[in-house]
C-alpha cells in the first residue's frame, strides 16, 4: 500500500466510524416500529454492525504497523499449456504463502476445481477430464490416470508447505507451525458418489504429525469430523465445544 | 495463527430435499386434567382409531408420531404441524403405507374435510420475513437508482444461501459481519462513481518496463534474449498482443510514450520484406483478457523496418486505469485463419511438414487425426521440436500434394486455435517476428478529463441536482433527500430520517470537510442503511409501497420505477373494482395494468433468467462438465440453456396454455443442435442441405405433439442438471421430477443407507440394482414414487440423447413403470400423456415455484389451497400461462406479508 493509499484507507475508516452513530439511530428507530419475528431477523443486523465497528477500530490500530515487502516475481508461464491448472495452482500457492508472510490476511480457503479439462503428463493427453476419471468404475486404467492428477496436486501442495517451513514470523517461529491447513474433499468414493469416510489432512498448527489415523466408521463412539474442527478452532483460541453434530475434541489423536 | 483450507470437491450430488414439513412435535394437549383445545369430533377419532392408532398411538409412537388425543389446540403451532404432516401424508397417498388396510372412503372423507376446515381456520395467509436483496437484486437496485447501468458486485462478495430452492427467500437471505462489510466496501466505490474523491496535483513520472515487465499474453509472445517477440495478429489480445503488467495510468493527462522495436528475421525463418506495423493502443487495466482490439483506443501505428533496434516517441492521452497494448498487425501468422500460414511454411520445407504429420497422424492414417486440443501451444510445439530434431525424420510423405499432407492441411484450415498456438512458437524461434525492447512512459505534460470523470460529473447532476442560486448547502441536499430517499427505500419517509441523514453530511462539513466528501459519506450511508437493504420490513400490513416493491423485484428483479413509486406515492396501486368477468368478485385492476407493463418480454429478461435458472436447476449447467465422450461442449451447453429459457419465455409471452410446457408442438433452438442432439430433423428442414450458417441459426422448430422430444422433460439443459455429466442416477431424476414437476417432494431419505457401486463393467441393470428399494418395505414406501418417475427418463443420457441400452450393462433399457396413481406407463411419452391429462399437478407446482419466488416464502396450507383454486379456474376458462402469473399477483397470498 502506497502512502495515499494508507491515508485514504485511514480517512475512509474515521469517516466511516463518526457517521456510524446517525445511521444506527435511524435503523433503530426502524427496528422498534417492527412485529417481534421481523424484529428478530433484524437483530442480525445489528449483530453484524457492532462487529464491523470493532473491526474498523482494529484496522485503524494497525494500518501503519509495517509491513515486510516481499521480493518475488511471478514466474513467466504459459497459461495455455494443457496443465494450466496445476501451473496456475503452483501460482496460487505462492500468493498463499506470500498474503500469510506479509500478514495480508489470515484465513485463507482455496477450491480446486475437479471438472473436466483433460491434462497431459509427459506429452501424453489422459484418458479422460478430472469428473470423469472420478467416476471410474474401478477401471484400472481410470484409476492410473485419476492417481497421476492427484499426484499433481499433491505435489503442488507439498511446495506450499515448504515454502511455509522456511518462512519465518517475526519472532523467528516458521510460519508452517504458525499456521493450521486443513485439506479436504466432499468425496470420499466419487466413483459410487459417497461421502462417507472423507480423506481429510491436517498440516501445521504445531500439532503432533506423520501418522494416518483410521477409525473405525462403524463404532458409535466414532469421531466425527465435526470433532476435528472443533480440535481445530480450539487450538486457534476460539472457544466452542460443539459444532453441527459434534460435541468433542481429538486433542487425544494429536498427542 | 492462520487458518489454510483447502476443498477439493468434485462435483457432490445435487442438490435435492425438500422435506415434508419437518415439525418439532411435543405433546401435551392434557394439562392437570383440564382438557386444552377442542374436542376430536367422534368421526375423525372413529378414522383415526381405526387406521392410524395401530402404529401412531401413545405406546407405538412410530416415527415419534403420536395421533391418539382427545383434542387438538389449535393455537399450538406444534399441534397444528403434527396435523398439517398428517393430512399431506393422507392426501399423497404415503399413509397409511401399503402393507397396511387402506382408510374407507366414508372415513378418509370425514379426517380431510375436518383437518382441512380447522387448519384453514387457524393458519393465516402470509408471513414473509425481511428479505435482504440478494446479489442480482441488489446489482439491478443500483443500476437503476444510481444510474450505473454496468455495475456488477466485485467476484468476492458473499454469496446468497438458497432456500427451498431459491435465493430470494427471507429465512435464506442472513446477513453475516463479512456481508454488511462487504457492503460497506462496494457502498464506497458506488460513492466513488458519484463523488469522486478530489486527488492531489498529478506528480510527473517516468515509468519503464523491458521484456520481463510484459504480459506474456498466452502463448501471443515469448522472451528471447532483450527482446519480446510477437508473431499474431489476432484480434484476440490473448493470442497476440502483450502489455506491460505493472504499469497503471493514475491521472489522466497527455504522456510521452517511447518504444524501442525492431524485426526478427533469421535464415532459418521466412523473409518478411514490408514495414512490420506495430500498433500501439490504450487498455484498460481492467478490461478482460478474452478482449478483442476493437475494445481499445488506438493511439498509434509505427512502421518497423530494421532489424536494429530503434526508437519511436509520440505524445498520447492516457486515461486514469489505462495502460497501453502492442501488437503487429500485418503479421503473416494469423489464429483466425492459421491454415495460411502452416501452408507458406509446408511448401517450401519438407521437415516441417514431416514433422507435423507425424504429430497430427500418429498412426499414419490420414483419417484418424489426433485430438489436436491437447495438442495445445509449448506441448504441441515440443513434440514437433522433437520430430524436428530427428536426423532420421521419414520424408516419405513430405510432399504437399501427398494424401497425408492434404489431410494435414484439412486439418489446420478448419482454423483451431490450439494448433495456431503451436505455431506462434515456431515464428518465435525463427521468425519473422516482431521484437519490442523496451517502453517508456513520462508524463502527463498535462492533464486532461477522461470520458469517465465527464461521465461522473453528469451523473452526479442527474441524482442530485444542481444548487441553486442563494440555496444553503443544507436545504439543497434537504431537498434531494425528500425525493431520493423514498426511491432509495422503496418507502415513505418520516422527517426523522429525513434529518438522521442529513446530519450524516452537515456534521462531516462542520468538521471542515468538503461538499463531495459529505456527499460521499451521506451516500456511503444510505447504501448500509437496513431500510436500503432489506424488503418486507413493515409495522403492519403492506401498503402499496410494499406491493409495487413485491410486483417490481417478482417481474423485473429490480427495483420499483418512477410510474410504480409515483401510483405507491398516491396509494394508487391496490384500487378495486368489481371484475369485469364476474361482479360478485373485485379485482385489482390498477396492480394488473401495471403487471401487464412489467411483465417479461424476452428470454434475456432477469425474472426468466433467474426464476427459470432456479426452479429448473439450469443455473447448475455452469458446474457440469460433460464427459468428452458426449461431445458436448460449451456451446452446446449454451444452446441447451438458450432452449429452455427461450421456450418458457415463448409460452409467457403469448399465453399458451400449460399443457405446451410438458408436450408443445414447437422448441427453439438450431437446427444442427436438434439434429445432432435430438435425432430428429423439423420438417422444413427434410431433405435439404443447409449451409453452415443455416444450420447454426436459432429459429422457432416445428415438432410434432406427442413425441420423445420437445417439452421440458425432453430438453437437454434439464436432462443435463439431472444427471451429473457422466452418468444417470434414476433416483435422482425421479426425486427431481417429483419435487420440481409434480410438485410431490419426498421425505428426507435416512441415514445409513450405503452407497451404491456402479457396476460399469459387468452385467448388472441399474434396474436390478434398485431393485433392493422395492423389496425392503421400510424403502418402498417413498421409493415406489421415486424410482418409476426416474427410469422413464432413462432413455435419456446425461446429455439429453436418446438411447436404447443400458451403457455398459449390455441390456436393452426398460423404462416401464407404474405412477403413484395407479397407471401404468411404458416410457417417456406415455409418461408425458399422463401429465398433460393431469396438468394440474403440473401447473400448481409451477404456481407455488412462482409464489415462492415472489413473496419469498414457502406457501402455507391455506396458501396452497388459493394457488390450487386459482389453478383449476385457469384450467377451466381455458387460459394461458400468462394468466396464471397475473392471477397470482392479484391473490391475496401475493398481497400479503
Amino acid at each position: 500500500m502506497s502512502k495515499a493509499d494508507r491515508a485514504r484507507t485511514e480517512y475512509m475508516l474515521r469517516s466511516g466510524q463518526s457517521s456510524l452513530d446517525l445511521v444506527l439511530e435511524d435503523a433503530m428507530r426502524l427496528q422498534k416500529s417492527l412485529p417481534g419475528r421481523d424484529r428478530a431477523k433484524l437483530d442480525e443486523y445489528f449483530e453484524s454492525f457492532r462487529a464491523v465497528e470493532k473491526r474498523m477500530e482494529r484496522q485503524l490500530e494497525t494500518i501503519n504497523d509495517p509491513v515486510p515487502e516481499p521480493d518475488y516475481k511471478l514466474p513467466s508461464y504459459d497459461p495455455i499449456t494443457p496443465n494450466l491448472q496445476i501451473e496456475a495452482e503452483e501460482i496460487m500457492y505462492d500468493l498463499m504463502a506470500l498474503a500469510l508472510e506479509t500478514d495480508s490476511t489470515r484465513v485463507i480457503s482455496l477450491f480446486l476445481h475437479g471438472l473436466g479439462q483433460v491434462f497431459s503428463f509427459d506429452g501424453k493427453p489422459l484418458g479422460s477430464g478430472y469428473h470423469g476419471l472420478s467416476h471410474h468404475g474401478n477401471n484400472p486404467a481410470m484409476i492410473r490416470d485419476l492417481i497421476a492428477i492427484e499426484t499433481a496436486h499433491i505435489h503442488c501442495f507439498a511446495g506450499f508447505l515448504k515454502q511455509l517451513q522456511e518462512k519465518k514470523n517475526p519472532e523467528g517461529k516458521s510460519l508452517l507451525d504458525d499456521t493450521i491447513i486443513l485439506v479436504g474433499t466432499g468425496m470420499g468414493d466419487a466413483s459410487r458418489h459417497s461421502n462417507r469416510n472423507l480423506p481429510t489432512l491436517v498440516a501445521g498448527g504445531d500439532f503432533k504429525h506423520g501418522s494416518h489415523v483410521a477409525f473405525d466408521a462403524g463404532k458409535s463412539d466414532a469421531p466425527l469430523l465435526g470433532d476435528l474442527f472443533i480440535t481445530l478452532a480450539q487450538r486457534l483460541g476460539v472457544e466452542v465445544d460443539s459444532f453441527s453434530n459434534a460435541s468433542r475434541n481429538l486433542n487425544q489423536v494429536f498427542g | 495463527m492462520n487458518v489454510a483450507s483447502i476443498g477439493n470437491r468434485r462435483f457432490i450430488g445435487r442438490r435435492i430435499r425438500l422435506p415434508i414439513e419437518s415439525t418439532v412435535i411435543a405433546l401435551s394437549t392434557i394439562l392437570s386434567g383440564l382438557l386444552v383445545g377442542e374436542e376430536i369430533p367422534d368421526a375423525v377419532q372413529g378414522a383415526l382409531s381405526s387406521s392410524c392408532w395401530d402404529c401412531h398411538d401413545s405406546d407405538t409412537a412410530k416415527g415419534d408420531i403420536v395421533l391418539d388425543h382427545a383434542t387438538i389446540d389449535w393455537t399450538n403451532q406444534n399441534d397444528i404441524g403434527l396435523w398439517l404432516q398428517a393430512i399431506e401424508a393422507v392426501e399423497q397417498g404415503l399413509m397409511p403405507p401399503p402393507d397396511k388396510p387402506p382408510l374407507s372412503e366414508e372415513a378418509r372423507e370425514a379426517l380431510v374435510a375436518y383437518l382441512d376446515k380447522k387448519l384453514l381456520e387457524h393458519i393465516p395467509i402470509g408471513g414473509t420475513l425481511p428479505r435482504r436483496l440478494n446479489q442480482g437484486e441488489y446489482e439491478n437496485t443500483i443500476r437503476k437508482l444510481l444510474q450505473l447501468p454496468d455495475f456488477e458486485l466485485p467476484p468476492g462478495f458473499p454469496k446468497d444461501t438458497e432456500y427451498h430452492g431459491f435465493d430470494n427467500v427471507g429465512e435464506g437471505l442472513v446477513l453475516s459481519p463479512p456481508h454488511l462489510e462487504a457492503y460497506a466496501n462496494v457502498a464506497r466505490d458506488i460513492a466513488d462513481e458519484i463523488f469522486p474523491p478530489t486527488k492531489p496535483a498529478p506528480v510527473k513520472k517516468t515509468w519503464n518496463a523491458g521484456p520481463e515487465d510484459m504480459v506474456l499474453s498466452f502463448s501471443a509472445s515469448g522472451v528471447h534474449g532483450d527482446a519480446l517477440r510477437l508473431a499474431s495478429g489476432s484480434i484476440d489480445i490473448m493470442r497476440s498482443c502483450t502489455w506491460p503488467s505493472r504499469i497503471e495510468i493514475s491521472d489522466s493527462g497527455t504522456y510521452r510514450i517511447s518504444i524501442d522495436s525492431s524485426k526478427f528475421l533469421s535464415a532459418e525463418g521466412r523473409p518478411f520484406e514490408e514495414a512490420m506495423i506495430l500498433e500501439v493502443y490504450a487498455r484498460a487495466v481492467t478490461a478482460s483478457e478474452r478482449s478483442s482490439v476493437r475494445n481499445f483506443r488506438l493511439l498509434k501505428e509505427i512502421e518497423v523496418t530494421d532489424e536494429e533496434s530503434k526508437t519511436t516517441t509520440f505524445d498520447a492521452d492516457l486515461y486514469e486505469g489505462e495502460t497501453v497494448l502492442f501488437r503487429w498487425k500485418n503479421a503473416e501468422m494469423n489464429h483466425d485463419k492459421p491454415g495460411e500460414a502452416f501452408e507458406l511454411i509446408a511448401k517450401e520445407d519438407p521437415r516441417f511438414l514431416a514433422a507435423w504429420i507425424n504429430v497430427i497422424f500418429p498412426n499414419g492414417d490420414p483419417k484418424k487425426p489426433t485430438n489436436t486440443a491437447v495438442l495445445r501451444g509449448r506441448n504441441g510445439w515440443n513434440l514437433v521440436s522433437e520430430q524436428l530434431a530427428d536426423p532420421e525424420l521419414d520424408l516419405t510423405h513430405a510432399s504437399p500434394d501427398s494424401e497425408l499432407a492434404r489431410a494435414f492441411f484439412n486439418v489446420t484450415a478448419k482454423g483451431k486455435t490450439s494448433i495456431a498456438d503451436c505455431l506462434c512458437y515456431y515464428y518465435h524461434t525463427r521468425g519473422p517476428a516482431l521484437e519490442i525492447h523496451n517502453l517508456t512512459i513520462e508524463g502527463p505534460s498535462k492533464t486532461v478529463e477522461s470520458p469517465t470523470d465527464r461521465k461522473r460529473k453528469e451523473r452526479q447532476l442527474r441524482i442530485t441536482g444542481s444548487i441553486q442560486d442563494g440555496q444553503s448547502r443544507e436545504d439543497f441536499v434537504r431537498n434531494m433527500l425528500v425525493k431520493f430517499l423514498p426511491r432509495a427505500f422503496r418507502k415513505s419517509v418520516s422527517d426523522e430520517t429525513i434529518e438522521s441523514y442529513l446530519a450524516i453530511a452537515t456534521r462531516h462539513w462542520d468538521q471542515g470537510h468538503t461538499y463531495e466528501e459529505g456527499m460521499h459519506l451521506l451516500f456511503r450511508n444510505i447504501l448500509i442503511s437496513p431500510r436500503f437493504l432489506y424488503r418486507c420490513l413493515d409495522p403492519g400490513e403492506m401498503d402499496d409501497f410494499d406491493l409495487a416493491t413485491r410486483l417490481s423485484y417478482f417481474l423485473t428483479q429490480g427495483p420499483p420505477d418512477a410510474t410504480l413509486i409515483d401510483l405507491a406515492q398516491r396509494k394508487r396501486l391496490s384500487p378495486t373494482r368489481p371484475s369485469q368477468k364476474d361482479p360478485s368478485k373485485l379485482e385489482y385492476w390498477v396492480l394488473r395494468r401495471e403487471a401487464e407493463r412489467l411483465m417479461p418480454q424476452t428470454y434475456t429478461a432477469p425474472m426468466i433468467q433467474s426464476f427459470v435458472g432456479q426452479w429448473l436447476d439450469t443455473d447448475s449447467l455452469d458446474g457440469i462438465m460433460p464427459d468428452p465422450k458426449f461431445n458436448f461442449d460449451q456451446s452446446s451447453i449454451d444452446l441447451a440453456e438458450y432452449e429452455t429459457k427461450r421456450f418458457f419465455a415463448e409460452i409467457l409471452t403469448r399465453n399458451l396454455p400449460m399443457t405446451d410446457f410438458i408436450d408443445p408442438n414447437f422448441t427453439f433452438s438450431s437446427i444442427g443442435f436438434v439434429q445432432r442432439n435430438y435425432g430428429f430433423t423439423p420438417p422444413g428442414a427434410q431433405g435439404k442441405k443447409l449451409s453452415a450458417a443455416a444450420n447454426r441459426k436459432l429459429q422457432r422448430l416445428e415438432i410434432e405433439r406427442g413425441g420423445r422430444y420437445g417439452g421440458l422433460l425432453g430438453q437437454s439443459s434439464i436432462l443435463m442438471a439431472t444427471a451429473n455429466g457422466v452418468d444417470t442416477q434414476p433416483v435422482i431424476r425421479g426425486v427431481w421430477m417429483l419435487e420440481n414437476i409434480l410438485g410431490m417432494p419426498p421425505p428426507e431419505p435416512p441415514k445409513n443407507v450405503p452407497a451404491l457401486t456402479p457396476d460399469t463393467q459387468g452385467s448388472t441393470t441399474p434396474r436390478e440394482l434398485l431393485s433392493a428399494h422395492t423389496a425392503d418395505a421400510a424403502c418402498a414406501g417413498c421409493h415406489k414414487h421415486i424410482d418409476p418417475i426416474g427410469f422413464v427418463f432413462e432413455n435419456y443420457d446425461p446429455v439429453g440423447r436418446w438411447r436404447t441400452e443400458w451403457p455398459g450393462a449390455n441390456a436393452k433399457i426398460d423404462a416401464s413403470g407404474v405412477l403413484p396413481d395407479g397407471t401404468e406407463i411404458k416410457d417417456a411419452t406415455e409418461f408425458k400423456a399422463w401429465l398433460v391429462d393431469n396438468i394440474d399437478l403440473f401447473s400448481e407446482c409451477i404456481a407455488e415455484k412462482l409464489m415462492i419466488y415472489a413473496t419469498g416464502r414457502v406457501p402455507n396450507y391455506a396458501e396452497k389451497i388459493e394457488i390450487a383454486e386459482i389453478v383449476r379456474s385457469n384450467r377451466e376458462n381455458e387460459e394461458g400461462f400468462r394468466d396464471l402469473i397475473l392471477a397470482l399477483i392479484e391473490s391475496q397470498t401475493f398481497r400479503s406479508r
